[in-house]
C-alpha cells in the first residue's frame, strides 16, 4: 500500500488554491450541515483538457471540538480522470497533536477507486486527543486523461465518517444527505453526446433525454446530457447547443 | 465464552427420541439432496423449534424443509437439532413468552439446555405483511421491541436499522419513504435478523358469490364486502352443508387458530386480530388501494376515527416538545350507545405507553410519545418525546403501524388494566350490553354470541359503517368459525360451510381440481407474508453476523422451491431478500441481491467466526474487524482502546453486536492486537461488497 503522511504546512497552500478554485467555479447543492463534501461540488470546464491537473478537497463544516478521526473512500470514472496523490488536509495533523496519523488509500486507476483513506489521533489510553472543525480532511489530485464527465462519489457503503472517540459525528451510511459528492465535466458546452463537436446530434441527444415534461424522453434524465446542469433537460439545453453550434475540440 | 468441548460426547447422550428424530431428518434430507458433505468440524449445536399444524407457519411446509437444513448446515459444522413436539401454546411460550430470552446458561450445549426454561436458537414461521403498510412490522424490527412489548423475538439490536425504519415510517412522501426503506433493506441483509427463505404466490379460493374481498387488504378493510344475492341463489348448496338456509345476509369466515386472549392492545394470532379489526377501529389507516393486491404504489392515509390529519405546535416549556393535535370524529358510539370521544383515545394510547399494561404496541410508540392528553371532547394531544417532531408524521406512523384498537374508558377506566388475563372480558368477546362479559366495541361488527373454540357471531353496526361511508352492501351478519385442522378447513371451503377461510392450504392438484366449479372462484395471489428462518441473537454464536450469513448461504432454496412448496399450494415462490418488504411492494429494493445457496461461501463465513475464537488461527479470521461488520475501519479502533487489557470473556456483549478486538486470538486484548488492525484497515471479509 502507498501510505504516506503529509504535513499540514504542505497542505495549506493546496487548501487555499482549492478554495480559490471553488469560489471561481461556484459551489452548489451543499448537503445538509454538518456535512462532508467534495469541493468544488462541480466543475464544468472545457479548458481542463487531458494532461491538466485537477484537485479536489474533502471538506467538513462541522464546528465541534470532539473530532478524533475521519475516513472516506472515493470512486471516479477512470476514462476521464486518473488518481495521482492524496495529501492530508488541515483537520487532523501532527501540528495539532503529535499523535496524528494520516494514511492515504491507494488508487485503482482501472476501476476508478481510491481505497479507504483516513486519519486519526493514535492513542491507547483515554481520553483521546481531539480537534475541532471546520477543516479539510484531504486533497485528492487527479490528472485529466480523457474527454467527458465523471461523478466523484464518496462511497456510501463504507460510510464517509467524521468520528468522535466513540461514535461517528457524521456517517454517510446513516445520513447520506449529509454527504456532498463531486462532479467533473470537461466536455465542450453544448456537446451533449460527448463526440467532441456541437451539432445536430446533440439536439437529438437532448430530446431523447428530455426531462421532465413532454416529450417524454425514453432515456430519462442523464446529467451528462444536461448542458446547463440545472437538473432538467429542456429547451434551455437546446438553446445552449445552438449557442455553441459548430464548436469542436 | 463459547464452550465447544465434548459436544460430540454430549450428542451421544441425547434421548433416543431426539436421536431418532435426527436420523429421520437426515434420512429424509438424504433422499432429497444427496450432496457429499464438505468437511467441517461439527462444533456448533443449534436447536430449531417448530410447531404442528395449524400453528404459525402453516403455509410453509416447514416440516419438510427442516431435514434439508439439517443436511446443509452439517456441511458447515452445525449440528441442527429439531424440536417439533410443541403444541401452539407451548411453542408460543418458547419463542415469545416465558422462555423467549434464553434466561438459562445455554451456550450451544444441549446438556445445559432445558426446554421450558431456556429459549430457542432457530424457528420457522411466517410473518404477515400488508404490501404497503407494514402493519405488524415495526414492533418486530425495533431494537427495543422485544417481548413482551413487541415481536422482536430475535433481539435484533441494530440501531442503524431502527433509525432507517423510523425515517421511512414517519414520512408520507413516497420518494423519501422508499429511500429510507432501501437503506433499511441493505442493513437488514448486511446484518440479518432473520433469513427469508421465500415469498409465495399462493393458490386459494372463495365462494363465487362473495364480492368485495381482497386477500391482502384482508379484514382491515371490509368497506366493499358484499354477497351477490343472484349468484348466491344460483350456487349456494343445501347439502352436505345447507348454506342456503344460513342466508345471503350472512358471511362465514373460518379461522385456523384459536383465540387465546381478547386484548385489544395485544394479539398473538390472526384470529385475535380478526376479532380486533371486526370490532375495533384505528385513528388512521392506509387506503384499501394501498393494501389490496396489486398495490397502488402510493401512500394514501385515511383519517378513520380521527376527523382529520394532525395539526402541530410546540409546548412553551424550555424543551419545546412537539405536540400532534388530533381531531376526533364525532357521532361514533360504542356498542352500548355511549359516545366515543377523546377520553377513550387518550386512555387507549396511555395504556399502550404504560409498560405495566404489556401492550405489544409499547415498542412501537414508547420512543415517539411521552403521553397523550385530552384537550376537549373531540380533540387529543399526542405529546412527542424529546427530539421527536413533525418529521415523524403521526398519521402515517399510526396507519403504517399495528392496528391498535380503542379501549372503552367508560367501561374499564380510569385505572389502567395491568392484569388483563384475569379479567372477565378477556374470555368473552360479547359485550355487556349484548349479555356477555366482554368489552363494548366500536367497529363495523359487534359480537352477539360466542362458543369457545367453535364460533363467534357478529352483527353489523350500521351507524359505524354509515359514518365511515362504507358500502351498505356489507352483510348484516358475520360468523367466524374456528376450524383448526387444515384438511377439515379445506373441505369446509369446498362445501361452503365457510365462504372464505384462513390458510386454505392444499396441494396444487387439489386447487386445479376445483377450477371450473360454479360455486367457487379459484385463483392465486401474492401471499403477503415472509417465510423466514428466525434467529435468536441472544445465542452468542448466532449473535455473530458472520454465522447468520453462513446460514443464509447454506439454505438450499431451489430444492425447497421445486420439491416442497408445490405440495403446499404455492404456485410460484420468490426468493426473499429481507423479511419485511415484499417483492410486490413499491419499497422493495430494486437492485439488492438475494442470498443464494453457496455452501463454499457459507463455509467461509462460518470460518470467519471460527477463526476469531481464542486459540484459532488468527490469520484466517477477520483481523481488525472488531465489530464483525465485515469492513475494517475507524470505528473498530475505539473498540480496541476501550477493551485494552480485558480478557475475551470480559468484552461487553449484547445481541447482534458482539465484539472481538483480540486479533491474535490470545484470549486478551493487548497492544499487539492493534497492529493487525493497522495492517488491515480498508479490508472487507470475506468478500467485497456489503455482504
Amino acid at each position: 500500500m502507498d501510505k504516506k503522511g503529509i504535513s499540514s504546512t504542505t497542505a495549506l497552500p493546496l487548501f487555499v488554491l482549492t478554495l480559490l478554485t471553488a469560489s471561481l467555479i461556484g459551489v452548489s447543492a451543499v448537503p445538509i450541515s454538518p456535512y462532508i463534501m467534495i469541493v468544488p461540488e462541480k466543475t464544468l470546464d472545457p479548458t481542463l483538457t487531458p494532461g491538466n491537473t485537477y484537485i479536489v478537497s474533502i471538506y467538513t463544516d462541522y464546528t465541534g471540538s470532539d473530532i478524533w478521526s475521519w475516513q472516506f473512500e472515493l470512486t471516479f470514472n477512470p476514462a476521464v480522470l486518473q488518481g495521482v496523490t492524496v495529501t492530508n488536509g488541515d483537520l487532523i495533523t501532527t501540528i495539532k497533536d503529535p499523535s496524528a496519523v494520516f494514511v492515504s488509500g491507494t488508487f485503482d486507476n482501472t476501476l476508478g477507486q481510491l481505497s479507504l483513506t483516513y486519519a486519526f489521533f493514535d492513542y491507547s489510553t483515554p481520553p483521546a486527543p481531539t480537534t475541532s472543525g471546520p477543516g479539510t480532511l484531504a486533497y485528492v489530485e487527479f490528472t485529466v486523461i480523457g474527454y467527458g464527465s465523471t461523478d466523484l462519489t464518496l462511497v456510501e457503503e463504507s460510510g464517509p465518517k467524521l468520528m468522535d472517540p466513540v461514535v461517528p459525528i457524521i456517517d454517510g451510511y446513516m445520513d447520506p444527505d449529509n454527504i456532498g459528492h463531486g462532479y467533473f465535466k470537461n466536455k465542450l458546452t453544448g456537446d451533449a453526446d460527448g463526440d467532441g463537436t456541437v451539432n445536430v446530434f446533440d439536439i437529438l441527444k437532448v430530446k431523447y433525454h428530455w426531462y421532465p415534461g413532454p416529450p417524454a424522453g425514453a432515456g430519462g434524465y442523464d446529467r451528462d446530457v444536461d448542458c446547463d446542469d440545472d437538473g432538467s433537460i429542456n429547451v434551455f439545453d437546446i438553446l445552449i447547443v445552438k449557442a455553441n453550434w459548430g464548436d469542436s475540440v | 465464552m463459547i464452550v465447544r468441548k465434548s459436544v460430540l460426547t454430549r450428542l451421544m447422550c441425547r434421548s433416543t427420541a431426539l436421536i431418532s428424530l435426527l436420523l429421520v431428518g437426515v434420512f429424509a434430507a438424504g433422499l432429497i439432496a444427496p450432496i457429499a458433505p464438505v468437511k467441517a468440524p461439527t462444533d456448533v449445536i443449534l436447536w430449531l423449534v417448530s410447531t404442528n399444524d395449524p400453528g404459525p407457519g402453516y403455509y410453509g411446509g416447514y416440516h419438510d424443509i427442516v431435514p434439508l437444513l439439517q443436511t446443509e448446515f452439517e456441511k458447515i459444522g452445525i449440528d441442527l437439532r429439531w424440536e417439533n413436539s410443541y403444541d401452539a401454546f407451548t411453542w408460543e411460550d418458547v419463542v415469545w413468552d416465558i422462555t423467549w430470552d434464553r434466561n438459562g446458561t445455554y451456550d450451544g450445549d444441549p446438556s445445559s439446555h432445558t426446554y421450558g426454561e431456556d429459549g430457542w436458537d432457530l424457528a420457522l414461521f411466517e410473518w404477515w405483511e400488508n404490501p404497503t403498510s407494514y402493519i405488524w412490522g415495526d414492533e418486530l424490527v425495533y431494537s427495543w421491541g422485544t417481548p413482551p412489548t413487541g415481536w422482536n423475538i430475535m433481539s435484533w439490536n441494530d440501531t442503524k436499522a431502527d433509525y432507517f425504519w423510523q425515517m421511512a415510517a414517519t414520512t408520507l412522501d413516497t420518494t423519501t419513504h422508499n429511500k429510507w426503506m432501501w437503506k433499511w433493506q441493505e442493513e437488514a441483509m448486511h446484518n440479518p435478523p432473520t433469513i427469508p427463505i421465500y415469498y409465495a404466490e399462493q393458490m386459494t379460493a372463495r365462494a363465487s358469490y362473495l364480492d368485495g374481498w381482497d386477500d391482502v387488504a384482508w379484514l382491515y378493510d371490509l368497506s366493499q364486502l358484499d354477497i351477490n344475492e343472484t349468484k348466491f341463489n344460483e350456487v349456494a348448496p343445501t347439502t352436505p352443508y345447507d348454506r342456503k338456509s344460513v342466508g345471503s345476509d350472512t358471511v362465514i369466515w373460518a379461522a385456523a387458530e384459536p383465540v387465546w386472549v381478547m386484548y385489544p392492545l395485544g394479539t398473538l394470532t390472526y384470529s385475535e386480530e380478526t376479532l380486533n379489526v371486526l370490532k375495533g377501529g384505528m385513528l388512521y389507516r392506509t387506503s384499501r388501494e394501498n393494501m389490496a393486491f396489486p398495490p397502488s404504489g402510493d401512500f394514501t392515509v385515511i383519517p378513520t376515527l380521527a376527523a382529520d390529519f394532525p395539526s402541530w405546535y410546540q409546548l412553551p416549556d424550555p424543551d419545546g416538545r412537539w405536540v400532534a393535535r388530533v381531531p376526533i370524529r364525532s357521532g361514533i358510539t360504542w356498542s352500548d350507545g355511549v359516545e366515543f370521544n377523546a377520553t377513550d383515545v387518550a386512555y387507549s394510547y396511555n395504556s399502550v405507553l404504560n409498560p405495566a399494561c404489556k401492550s405489544q404496541a409499547y415498542g412501537d410508540y414508547s420512543f415517539l410519545l411521552d403521553t397523550v392528553q385530552v384537550v376537549d371532547r373531540y380533540t387529543v394531544d399526542f405529546i412527542y418525546a424529546l427530539g421527536m417532531g413533525p418529521d415523524y408524521d403521526f398519521a402515517g406512523y399510526q396507519a403504517h403501524g399495528w392496528a391498535l384498537s380503542m379501549l372503552p374508558w367508560h367501561q374499564i377506566g380510569p385505572d389502567y388494566v395491568t392484569n388483563w388475563k384475569s379479567q372477565p372480558y378477556n374470555f368473552d368477546p360479547v359485550p355487556v350490553s349484548r349479555g356477555g362479559d366482554g368489552l363494548e366495541v366500536l367497529g363495523p361488527y359487534v359480537p352477539t354470541a360466542f362458543t369457545s373454540e367453535v364460533a363467534v357471531e357478529f352483527e353489523k353496526r350500521t351507524e359505524y359503517v354509515d359514518a365511515l361511508g362504507w358500502s351498505d352492501t356489507i352483510p348484516n351478519r358475520f360468523i367466524m368459525k374456528f376450524i383448526p385442522t387444515a384438511e377439515t378447513r379445506f373441505i369446509a371451503l369446498q362445501n361452503l360451510e365457510a365462504d372464505f377461510i384462513e390458510y386454505p392450504t392444499a396441494p396444487l392438484a387439489d386447487w386445479q381440481n376445483m377450477q371450473g366449479w360454479a360455486t367457487h372462484r379459484v385463483y392465486s395471489y401474492f401471499y403477503p407474508a415472509a417465510h423466514s428462518l428466525w434467529i435468536q441473537h441472544t445465542n452468542t454464536i448466532l449473535s455473530n453476523r458472520y454465522v447468520r450469513l453462513a446460514l443464509a448461504y447454506a439454505i438450499p432454496y431451489d430444492t425447497i422451491f421445486n420439491n416442497i412448496l408445490p405440495g403446499w399450494g404455492v404456485l410460484n415462490a420468490y426468493r426473499g431478500k429481507t423479511m419485511m418488504v415484499l417483492p410486490n411492494h413499491e419499497s422493495f429494493h430494486p437492485t439488492l441481491g438475494n442470498y443464494e445457496y453457496n455452501i463454499t461461501k457459507a463455509q467461509q463465513y462460518m470460518d470467519m467466526w471460527r477463526n476469531s475464537q481464542v486459540g484459532a488461527t488468527p490469520s484466517l479470521g477477520p483481523l481488525g474487524d472488531h465489530d464483525f461488520s465485515g469492513f475494517v475501519e475507524m470505528p473498530d479502533y475505539p473498540i480496541w482502546v476501550n477493551n485494552l487489557g480485558k480478557y475475551t470473556y470480559e468484552f461487553p456483549w449484547w445481541p447482534s453486536n458482539n465484539i472481538d478486538p483480540d486479533n491474535d486470538n490470545s484470549g486478551r486484548a493487548l497492544l499487539p492486537d492493534i497492529t493487525y488492525w493497522g495492517m488491515h484497515v480498508g479490508d472487507r471479509y470475506p468478500y467485497s461488497g456489503a455482504w
